[in-house]
Formats: C-alpha cells, sequence, structure tokens
C-alpha cells in the first residue's frame, strides 16, 4: 500500500518536468536577432492594451508587463502562452511589422512538440496583422497538436499586436 | 436431455452468461469515465480538483508537506512542493525552488532558481524573469535596487529588474527563509492539499486500474481479454442461431 501511495504521488508530481524541454535560451535568441543586442524595455499592459490581449488570448492575461528589444524598425518579444496545462516559450523576431522568425524555445507539455519544428513555424515568416486583428497568413493546423498550434498562433498575434503598439 | 445439458453449446451459452455478468461493473464503470474523459476540456476536468480527505489519504497526501517561507514587507512568501503562495494566495504551480523574496516601493521580487517573478502590491504576477545563472539569494538596499547573488558574483538592478550590473556585497539586506506563522501554516497546508489532483488524474487512474496498483491494472487487462471472449462467444452464438433457424424454416416448407 505504502509503495503504491509513493508511486501514485511521485508520478503526479514530477510528470510536469519530465516533459520540460528547453532547445534555446533566452539570451541566444535575442543575440540571433541583433549584430549588438540592445538593452530591454518594458511594455505594459495598459488598462486600454488589456482587454484587446484579453480578446487575442481568449483569457486574462497571466502578465502586465513584459521586455522587448528594438533596434530601429526590428522588435524581439519572447512570450508564453498554455497550450493545454504548460506554457509554451515563444521568440518572436518582428521587422517593419512582419514577423521574420518564430521559434520554440521551450515546449513543457507532454504533446503537441511537433510545432516546434520549422515546417510548423516557417509558416509565420512575413505575416502581418489584420485590423482584425487576425493573421495576413492562414497557418495550417497539426493533427494531435491542436493547443499547441493555438497557443503559437496566439503568441504570433500578440507579438505582432505589441509590435504595433509601440510603433504604429 | 443428458446429452443436451453436456452439449458444448449449451456450454458456451452458460460461458457467455457469466463472463457478461462477471465483468459488467467494470465495464460499466470504464464506459463512464471514457466518457468523461473524452470531455475533459468541456468538463473542466483538468482544472477542477477533488476535495475529497478519502481520495486525497487513498493517494498518500495525507501528511504535510515542507514549506518554505520567506517574509517581505507586510506579506508571506511561501512554497510547498512546487506551488508558491502570496499569503493564501497560489501563485505559480511547477515553480523552481524559491530562495527568497523582498519588498521594494513599488512591487515585490521572487527569487526562484533561474527565475525572478514580479508581483504587484496585491500579488498579481507582473513578469516572469528568466535567469541563466542559477540564483542563490536576493537582497535588497534603497528602494529599488534589487540585488541577487549568483555563483560567483553579485548583481544589482535600479531599473525594475531590465539590467544588471556587478555590484559590491555591502549593507545588502538579504532574504532569509523564516518560519511561517502556525494558522498561516495550516491554511496553506489545507489548501495546496486540495489543489493537487485533478478530476482528470483521478478519472484517468481509475480507467486505467492504477489507482488501486497492479492489482487494478491487472483486473482492467484481464477485463479487457475476457470483453473479446464475450464478443467472440456473442458472434459464434449469433451465427449458429442464424443457421439452426434457417435449416428449421426449410424444413417447415
Amino acid at each position: 500500500m505504502k509503495s503504491l501511495k509513493l508511486f501514485l504521488v511521485a508520478a503526479l508530481l514530477w510528470t510536469p518536468l519530465l516533459y520540460a524541454e528547453q532547445y534555446l535560451s533566452e539570451a541566444s535568441f535575442v543575440a540571433s536577432a541583433f549584430k549588438t543586442p540592445p538593452k530591454p524595455k518594458s511594455f505594459w499592459l495598459t488598462p486600454t492594451i488589456k482587454p484587446i490581449v484579453q480578446q487575442l488570448l481568449q483569457h486574462p492575461p497571466a502578465f502586465l508587463r513584459t521586455r522587448y528589444w528594438q533596434e530601429q524598425q526590428r522588435t524581439v518579444w519572447i512570450l508564453e502562452e498554455i497550450g493545454k496545462n504548460e506554457p509554451i516559450t515563444v521568440g518572436v523576431i518582428i521587422d517593419n511589422h512582419h514577423i521574420v522568425q518564430l521559434q520554440v524555445l521551450a515546449f513543457r507539455e507532454s504533446r503537441g512538440w511537433e510545432v516546434k519544428h520549422s515546417f510548423f513555424t516557417d509558416q509565420f515568416i512575413a505575416s502581418t496583422l489584420s485590423t482584425e486583428q487576425s493573421l495576413s497568413q492562414s497557418i495550417d493546423g497539426i493533427s494531435g497538436a491542436t493547443l499547441s498550434v493555438n497557443a503559437l498562433t496566439k503568441i504570433a498575434q500578440l507579438a505582432l499586436f505589441f509590435d504595433q503598439s509601440i510603433s504604429p | 436431455m443428458k446429452n443436451a445439458r453436456k452439449s458444448p453449446w449449451r456450454l458456451l451459452y452458460k460461458l457467455h452468461r457469466y463472463l457478461g455478468l462477471a465483468i459488467s461493473v467494470i465495464l460499466i464503470l470504464l464506459a463512464i469515465t471514457g466518457i468523461a474523459l473524452n470531455h475533459t476540456d468541456d468538463w473542466q476536468l483538468n482544472s477542477r480538483y477533488i476535495k475529497s480527505p478519502t481520495v486525497l489519504n487513498w493517494y498518500g497526501l495525507n501528511r504535510p508537506s515542507a514549506i518554505r517561507s520567506f517574509k517581505a514587507g507586510p506579506h508571506w512568501i511561501s512554497q510547498l512542493d512546487q506551488q508558491s503562495y502570496f499569503d493564501t494566495q497560489a501563485l505559480i504551480t511547477n515553480s523552481p525552488l524559491l530562495v527568497g523574496a523582498i519588498r521594494t516601493e513599488a512591487f515585490f521580487v521572487l527569487a526562484f532558481e533561474k527565475q525572478l517573478l514580479l508581483l504587484s502590491d496585491n500579488g498579481t504576477v507582473i513578469e516572469k524573469i528568466p535567469l541563466e545563472q542559477a540564483i542563490h539569494s536576493i537582497g535588497v538596499t534603497e528602494p529599488d535596487s534589487v540585488f541577487i547573488r549568483l555563483d560567483s558574483q553579485i548583481k544589482v538592478s535600479h531599473d525594475g529588474l531590465l539590467s544588471w550590473q556587478s555590484a559590491p556585497d555591502s549593507g545588502i539586506q538579504w532574504s532569509q527563509e523564516t518560519a511561517l506563522p502556525e494558522p498561516l501554516s495550516d491554511q496553506i497546508q489545507q489548501t495546496h492539499r486540495q489543489h493537487i489532483i485533478p478530476y482528470e488524474r483521478f478519472l484517468l487512474d481509475l480507467h486505467s486500474g492504477r489507482l488501486f496498483g497492479e492489482v487494478g491494472v491487472f483486473i482492467v487487462d484481464l477485463s479487457g481479454i475476457l470483453l473479446i471472449l464475450l464478443t467472440v462467444s456473442g458472434c459464434w452464438i449469433w451465427i449458429r442461431h442464424r443457421i439452426k433457424s434457417r435449416f428449421h424454416n426449410k424444413r417447415l416448407y
């Protein structure tokens, strides 16, 4: 009985950690976007911004401030969104309001990891944000990874919206 | 009459009947849990938690977990397992080890291994800041100057944790682990215990039989095999019955 309880509790507590995987650090991603990385700036979710963010995410945002890096028309955003249970960390490089690169930096879910591959993330390249706050390009889903696909799509929309908010 | 009783077909009928009766309860349980698991998102089974003390005790969650706690201004920041709390308010799950917490004029800063968490005055998460190096402790001097002790150096931020510079170790009030007052500790233990096992997890363990250990898994596996036998015997009986009734009809006409 004791070993059964220990097994159940251990399985319960360690499951999320077994799947935690970081592919690229935040610093390495930022360094890949600029010749000399600029100092980070902070972007606050003001009372006017917050309802739009909530609409894009389809739930209240879990943060009030996010950092970004900017040099002329190029901005870099590192954002997180929950796929099913755990947050997926994604880096987005935007140049002149177009996505140049979108990369999964850390994936912690047990399923849906296919979204980390370039065959999926390359679909976001050159996307812009329409006036209805949707992506200019349609993104093909991956069966069995719907929630992860949705999370990455929301992050792409959010990064483009933040980028437009700082330099319309 | 004696031959009919010993006939293999009669034996098959009996076997089919008793097999069905034997596994009926388990099949109903598997069907109910299976249907519920198919609607995990619709019924929010992964965000609603089991509160029954009997079930929680069955999982072995009847002992209090070790609490790490730090006092920051008038508030207590604590961590049980991987769940952190701002007084009794749950903050983030699956958080790394909490190493300290401080209060500046503008916000609270919680230091975890390789991560800082910025909170507003009412405990709302402002930002999660990942760091490349492990943090050993966090301290504060004048308002809005936050210090962190890394492996071989101390760094300070004067701009709301946006940038860091090296700093000497002088006059810094480092955050120290402090025992949580008992009433608060009891309240957090109770809250924590009731937010560990989501219904989805319980149903999965019930569906697979794991809730009852190896015996449970064996019974569910055996039920699966018996269900296959039941299907085969059912089809067999139906085919025999069909052939028999056709033959009987031919003889009539």
